[in-house]
């Protein structure tokens, strides 16, 4: 390293160590700051907690609890279902009061079968619920999966007894084999990660870009800092690499609080696929570095052109929500990684997130033409911001 | 040295530099004058580097701001008017701050910090954080700011506004000190019997220009006032009457 790259990094380490030390020196900011991250893993966590105990998509079998009337007119069903684990108590009487059960969440489901279903194997059935009672629907399907059950036992029977083959009356008959993880309610809340992280890596050190920036200017620091004899990319850089670490610092403590949410969420929990496992939380961490260069050097850019504090911020408030609206998107309809999805950053990033989201590995080549991509683009912005950082109205904020 | 050619600036169209020229030697201080308006601080942002010049040139020592601002800001110290402290920051990583970005560390920094803070007096709140410090403890941190490098050339703007006459006298018996040193000293301020008593030469400026330029006895013998003051209220009521 010669003399002259030296002392740059001189003079870039001393406006990092004044800028992480004086930040730090902001405990409440720091103590927000730190906070931010942990409210999005704790809001999904409560959500998934929610429906942990539920079976919706009904992928393995459970006990329930249900209400029945006319339990005497079918007894060969309610023998079959009590052989299944639901178990059953009266249900109120009269439709009025069925749905009032239901809707005030004294029933989560009621099987109502008629008396004409009495000494027959051919019958209809009601089942009752209240569709905004999310275990109640849950419940409802493991029922109609023991009704449908009991139907086809019963069909066989009548089949076979008519001197008919199965096949006669079912004559295609599908087997059908998925590859990968089997699809999962689970994974809809683990997919919320990825814009969420997002959002993370585009708000983390917001404030402290902008306070760095414009706000030395309001604060009158910036014009005796800018004599000083410092190039005006090193002093951008040191300022930038110290919101680089805020905001590392920031997705780190969002990554581990999702994963520590989610682990306790489906703790125990059956029907649900278990949460990514740390290796992929630390494969979202280093595919989120380059973003996360680009998200300091954007937010830098923007902090250094605009007028007042103020202005920076409703701006740099609006920023963490481009990224959000792709990643909202893709949480319903999942794009896989390639490579010209890896030249758009951020979307790139988005669709990494949702492979290692699902538990499959990183594609090599994506992956790191992302990063490249992305790390290109902050080179670009930056070197944008370090001129601009040395333009007099920049500088006097005209 | 601190040497002003012919220098323009506008803004807008509007001239707040007119052709000034004026030259600051070594061992000398100069005070830079005017009324509100008059292009000083566009001149002190230029000398500093943080402006270009339109047109003319501003020189520290050999050399050209507008052509090598880097090397310029090495050789200047500038005590700007608004002191802008960082509130989390102690006096003591005010001055080291600074000190590292003009290139020091180690051992020779922490010297020339120790030094500093036993020339100023600064040793009672050296290590305490800026905020809340007073105006006088905050000229202090900012003039061992812009002395962290021992620079050649100094720019003081209003260097005791807001200070007791205490400080004030510390204040000037430290200018004094550095211009025997041989540093070349540019002062701005608005207490005429201030810059009287610590100017060697003035330059009174007017509408961007220099209106009046010489020792406080030549600027005396060529109005025929008897005081500074009477010089600058006098220079003012003819632009007035001008307008």
């Amino acid at each position: 390293m010669s003399g002259v790259q030296a002392r740059a990094l001189q003079r870039i380490r001393t406006v990092f160590v004044k800028e992480v030390r004086d930040h730090w020196r902001d405990r409440r900011s720091i103590v927000l700051s730190l906070m931010f991250p942990l409210m999005a893993p704790i809001l999904v966590g409560l959500l998934l907690s929610n429906i942990a105990g539920t079976n919706v998509d009904g992928s393995s079998k459970r006990d329930i609890r249900i209400a029945v009337a006319g339990e005497k007119f079918a007894p060969g069903l309610i023998a079959y279902l009590r052989e299944n684990g639901v178990a059953m108590h009266q249900a109120p009487l009269g439709r009025e009061a069925q749905e009032t059960a239901l809707s005030t969440r004294a029933e989560s489901v009621i099987l109502e079968i008629p008396p004409e279903a009495a000494g027959r194997e051919k019958f209809s059935l009601t089942v009752m619920v209240d569709r905004n009672n999310p275990g109640g629907v849950a419940d409802a399907a493991e029922l109609m999966r023991h009704i449908t059950a009991f139907g086809r036992a019963t069909s066989e029977r009548l089949v076979a007894a008519a001197g008919l083959d199965q096949t006669d009356v079912t004559p295609i008959t599908v087997e059908e084999v998925t590859v990968g993880r089997a699809p999962n309610t689970a994974f809809l809340f683990y997919n919320l990660m990825a814009p969420l992280i997002m959002f993370m890596i585009f708000m983390g050190a917001v404030y402290l870009a902008i306070d760095v920036t414009v706000g030395e200017r309001e604060r009158g620091s910036l014009e005796p800092l800018l004599t000083a004899p410092v190039a005006r990319h090193e002093l951008l850089l040191g300022k930038s690499l110290a919101a680089l670490c805020f905001t590392a610092l920031i997705v780190g403590i969002n990554l581990a609080a999702f994963r520590t949410s989610l682990v306790l969420a489906t703790g125990g929990a059956t029907g649900l696929a278990p949460p990514p496992g740390i290796a992929s939380f630390a494969a979202m961490f280093l595919v989120s570095v380059p973003l996360m260069a680009l998200a300091v050097t954007v937010q830098m850019s923007i902090a250094a052109v605009t007028r007042s504090a103020k202005e920076a911020q409703i701006y740099l408030g609006l920023l963490p929500i481009v990224p959000l609206i792709p990643g909202m998107a893709m949480v319903f309809a999942p794009v896989p990684p390639s490579l010209a999805t890896a030249l758009i950053p951020v979307f790139g990033q988005l669709t990494l997130f949702g492979e290692l989201i699902r538990g499959e590995g990183v594609p090599l080549g994506p992956a790191l033409l992302a990063s490249a991509v992305t790390l290109l683009v902050a080179v670009l912005v930056f070197t944008a911001a370090a001129r601009l950082f040395g333009r007099e109205r920049v500088v006097f904020g005209q | 040295m601190i040497r002003v050619e012919n220098l323009h600036k506008s803004f807008g169209g509007v001239p707040a530099v007119d052709g000034l020229g004026f030259t600051a030697k070594d061992g000398e201080i100069t005070g830079l004058i005017g009324h509100n308006g008059a292009g000083k601080t566009t001149t002190f942002r230029i000398l500093a580097g943080l402006m270009h010049p339109d047109a003319g040139t501003a020189r520290i020592d050999d050399c050209d701001v507008a052509a090598g601002r880097v090397a310029a800001q090495r050789r200047l110290g500038i005590l700007p008017d608004v002191r802008g402290l960082y509130p989390r920051l102690t006096a003591r990583e005010h001055i080291r701050y600074y000190g590292g970005l003009h290139g020091l560390e180690g051992a020779a920094l922490e010297e020339r910090i120790g030094e500093l803070i036993t020339r100023l007096g600064m040793e009672e709140f050296a290590d305490r954080r800026a905020k809340g410090y007073s105006r006088g403890q905050e000229l202090k941190v900012a003039l061992a700011r812009a002395l962290v490098h021992a620079p050649r050339n100094l720019i003081l703007d209003e260097p005791t506004n807001g200070l007791d006459v205490t400080s004030s006298r510390a204040v000037h018996a430290l200018i004094r000190e550095m211009r025997d040193e041989g540093a070349a000293i540019v002062i701005s301020s608005h207490i005429m019997s201030e810059v009287e008593s610590l100017c060697d030469q003035l330059v009174i400026m007017a509408d961007g220009r220099a209106a009046l330029t010489g020792t406080a006895e030549e600027l005396r013998a060529r109005t025929g006032h008897g005081s500074l003051e009477d010089i600058f209220v006098g220079i003012a009521a003819g632009l007035e009457a001008a307008e």
